[in-house]
């Protein structure tokens, strides 16, 4: 009863994991506005939360654990990075060091692709966000309610409200300024 | 105007809850009333409305490439096999772990277990869909396309197919089975989230009449009964949204 599992249920559990790769990378992906990043971002967590597994509490959502674990190896990464360059913060405000360069909007609007220039202008204005601001955003996009981003963060569900307030008010100004 | 202030201060935050229907009764109504007399709460409200739309349907996409998702398919699994190369060797040392995880999710699942079993069966069906290569055998050229197809491949009429709409995209369907019985399988996606909706005959199953969203492992289910026949849809999406695409279901009839 208390053995080794079988393969079946080890299976199930990969597979049940596994369903989660295409919200994983779109995380990744929003976080680091980079594919390589975000591919590698995606494959450590596996391999994180395959070593981690006997800290996965049974009931528990595996969802929110797996976006803990490559909130985690961001942050981590970000912080190497930013020791490495030794500029940014994470809870300063609208660094020019989160904002990616080759906004594509003006790139877009040439090739009249309407429906692409407000993707790409959303994107864009996702992007300069903070890292903290966008967690947050990307956190509530997925579905997370305020006590699962909070938990998953690490904070409380009053500072995961405040900040979403916050992001998506920068947001709307963001586009404010870019139709002004 | 002092008091307008602070009452618009105080509700400003609310707003959010508001779209997403997280508001009590009492906190919904005060918002609602509070919006028809400030035009820039008003005004607000409707770029959060604006803001989610381009969220929601025009943010690029960036799912994981088919070659990633191999690569780590093929890893996965093979946490049984001892390593033979360091390469492999982070790979293998999470048999252990995965095994004690496994294990805890065994001993300790019956513990939790209040859980309705067609919500399991709903999301073990649902897992099977995501993971195929091919979840459908027929593709969505709508509703006229996809019905006819199930045609003697059932032994049951599904009396309509929902064709989707700009939020919902029918991809398409198949034969399968939930619980014991045959079942028409129709996918839905909205972004990157795959929904997949079973319909099966529902005699002898104790199916929910309230058409509640179930919660579990991160998933939201919800099952109703019409007539003869169950109906059990499930995604990752929020309550919210699985509640909007069911009831449109629902309302085909």
């Amino acid at each position: 009863m208390f053995g080794r599992p079988d393969a079946s249920s080890r299976a199930g559990l990969m597979r049940e994991a596994l369903a989660y790769a295409d919200a994983l990378h779109d995380f990744a992906y929003h976080l680091t506005a980079n594919a390589t990043e975000a591919e590698d971002l995606v494959q450590e967590t596996y391999a994180r939360a395959l070593g981690a597994a006997e800290q996965f509490a049974a009931g528990s959502n595996p969802k929110a654990w797996l976006f803990r674990i490559l909130r985690h190896l961001f942050i981590d990464n970000y912080r190497r990075e930013r020791s490495q360059r030794t500029e940014g913060g994470l809870d300063t405000t609208d660094s020019e060091a989160a904002v990616r360069e080759g906004d594509p909007t003006q790139q877009e609007m040439e090739q009249g692709q309407l429906r692409q220039v407000v993707g790409h202008e959303i994107e864009a204005a996702l992007m300069r966000l903070t890292p903290d601001a966008r967690l947050v955003v990307l956190l509530d996009l997925q579905g997370f309610s305020e006590a699962e981003t909070a938990s998953l963060l690490g904070c409380a569900p009053g500072t995961v409200k405040s900040r979403l307030f916050r992001a998506r008010a920068t947001l709307r100004e963001l586009r404010r300024d870019h139709h002004a | 105007m002092r008091d307008d202030m602070t009452t618009c201060a105080e509700l400003r935050p609310l707003l959010r809850d508001a779209t997403r229907g997280r508001l009590d009764q009492s906190q919904a109504t005060a918002v609602t009333a509070h919006l028809g007399s400030c035009a820039a709460c008003r005004a607000i409200s409707d770029e959060e409305r604006v803001l989610d739309q381009l969220l929601e349907e025009k943010l690029p996409q960036h799912p994981a490439s088919l070659a990633l998702k191999r690569r780590l398919a093929a890893r996965l699994p093979s946490v049984d096999v001892p390593a033979k190369s360091a390469r492999s060797r982070r790979w293998a040392l999470l048999a252990l772990p995965l095994a004690a995880c496994a294990a805890l999710v065994l001993v300790l699942r019956p513990h939790t277990d209040a859980r309705d079993p067609l919500v399991d069966e709903a999301i073990g069906d649902h897992l099977r869909v995501v993971y195929r290569d091919q979840p459908v055998d027929v593709e969505s050229g709508g509703p006229h396309r996809v019905k006819p197809w199930f045609t003697g491949r059932l032994d049951f009429a599904i009396p309509h197919v929902y064709g989707g709409d700009d939020e919902f995209t029918l991809v398409g369907g198949a034969v399968a089975l939930f619980h014991d019985r045959k079942a028409a399988m129709l996918v839905y996606k909205r972004q990157l989230h795959t929904i997949s909706l079973f319909v099966f005959p529902s005699e002898g199953l104790v199916l929910p009449s309230d058409g509640r969203v179930r919660q579990e492992r991160g998933f939201s289910v919800v099952l109703w009964r019409d007539g003869d026949l169950g109906y059990a849809l499930t995604s990752d999406l929020n309550g919210a949204d699985l509640q909007t695409l069911a009831r449109r279901i629902a309302d085909q009839r």
